[in-house]
């Protein structure tokens, strides 16, 4: 089955028949996991770096703030099965508009809360595409375990 | 006769504006009219007419009891939220005109109208300006020209594309060397012929660049201009241009806008855009 992760929304599967696919990252930071040997993966779409901007709505909507988001995926994968020392976590998005304001900066902040996030998790990143101008799109193919990316009308392995 | 000169006799020739639209813009800008006279001319168009009465009974404005008239709704919802239905419907009355060149399905597009004229109005009521009516529906209307470039003058994007992303120019910038105009100020032209109010076709004509208005006519640009940097970030209906648009480093400093405010604009228009699109889902749309 296809599922399409929105803005703020994260996705796990342990199905070899699903492909979680996210549209449209912006500065938002997309982040898929996966772990080969239990074959249990996840991809989160988070918009904002910080979650204090607004506590109660990171409650109810963890995924769209990359602090809460990306610990709920972690979360989440685990409890599916996955161990953190197999995990492999691929990176997209981060973007920014040109000569963007030092008041959003939301692109820049919002990878650097994602790496600090999995660093103190131990998870280290095994491929990026992120910064630059660009939209990206990203899928997560659970029957190869593959994540994909998108861009400017051409599709790569990430 | 240049491409710019051709793009603009072709705007001139575009009619997709209703005629209850046409005749509804004038009567809802002037505070006089009388609401009978309001219902009168939406209720010309029964497409219209079921907009708005499904909005009105939606639960997005909460309503208990079940409005069955047009002026009722003008009533209970507010002249100014009827205009935004009406205005809504045509940018939703483009449904099957996907913007071919922008890389961008019908849907996004709207919900990137949906969203820019969400933001603009709530950035104008967080930092107390009078003219969240005004700033909505200018969001509301700020890209109609891609849809004259991209549906009707058919222009090839590709080669903008290119010059944007290979030269770093700004997207709005390569449309202007390319063919001598650019969306923004295809869109102004388009809505100066609607009769649109001035604050919003300039508002419009300058959404990239709101610097190049004097002091008394820059607030709606300003706003619309954050509000669609803050879209354009979040990923909210973004095409092939990406995020390749300057940022005004004037236009955040004028409002005095702090992070706080922008990322709780930011949280607040995400979370009517959820909104919007599970009602429309309920509504089978």
């Amino acid at each position: 089955m296809r599922y399409t992760i929105g803005i703020g929304e994260m996705k796990v599967s342990t199905s070899v028949e699903d492909i979680l696919i996210t549209y449209s990252l912006g500065s938002c930071v997309g982040l898929s996991l996966y772990d080969p040997v239990a074959q249990v993966g996840g991809l989160i779409h988070c918009m904002l770096p910080l979650s204090r901007i607004s506590p109660d709505k990171a409650v109810s909507y963890p995924a769209r703030f990359t602090d809460t988001g990306v610990v709920a995926l972690l979360r989440e994968v685990i409890a599916a099965g996955a161990r953190k020392d197999r995990l492999i976590a691929r990176v997209a998005g981060a973007a920014k508009m040109l000569d963007e304001n030092g008041l959003f900066k939301i692109g820049e902040r919002n990878y650097t809360v994602l790496r600090k996030v999995l660093w103190k998790n131990d998870v280290l990143i095994r491929s990026e595409d992120v910064g630059g101008t660009i939209s990206r799109t990203v899928y997560l193919e659970m029957a190869s375990g593959r994540t994909m990316l998108k861009s400017g009308g051409r599709e790569r392995e990430l | 006769m240049n491409q710019r000169d051709e793009i603009l006799q072709r705007t001139r020739t575009v009619t997709l504006l209703p005629n209850a639209v046409a005749q509804a813009i004038p009567l809802f800008q002037d505070p006089e009219t009388p609401v009978t006279e309001l219902a009168r001319v939406i209720e010309c168009d029964p497409g219209l007419t079921s907009n708005v009465l499904r909005l009105a009974n939606s639960a997005y404005y909460g309503r208990q009891r079940s409005i069955s008239s047009v002026k009722d709704a003008i009533v209970h919802i507010g002249a100014q939220s009827v205009f935004h239905t009406v205005m809504s419907a045509v940018m939703a009355s483009f449904g099957d005109a996907t913007m071919k060149g922008y890389g961008l399905p019908s849907d996004q597009l709207w919900e990137h109208s949906f969203a820019v004229a969400a933001g603009a109005s709530l950035f104008a009521e967080e930092l107390g300006y009078d003219v969240s009516g005004a700033a909505h529906t200018a969001g509301q209307l700020h890209d109609i020209g891609k849809v004259v470039l991209g549906s009707f003058v058919d222009v090839d994007v590709k080669p903008i594309e290119e010059r944007a992303f290979k030269g770093e120019v700004s997207f709005e910038q390569a449309e202007r060397e390319i063919l001598g105009i650019d969306h923004a100020e295809v869109g102004a032209e388009l809505l100066e012929r609607w009769n649109l109010p001035r604050e919003i076709v300039e508002a419009v004509r300058w959404h990239h660049e709101p610097e190049q208005l004097d002091d008394d006519h820059r607030l709606i640009a300003d706003l619309v201009h954050v509000a669609n940097s803050v879209c354009l970030i979040a990923g909210i209906g973004t095409g092939n241009d990406g995020l390749n648009y300057h940022m005004s480093q004037s236009a955040t400093a004028r409002l005095k806008l702090t992070r706080k405010i922008i990322e709780e604009v930011a949280c607040d228009i995400h979370l009517r855009l959820v909104e919007v699109r599970s009602w429309l889902n309920n509504q089978g749309r």
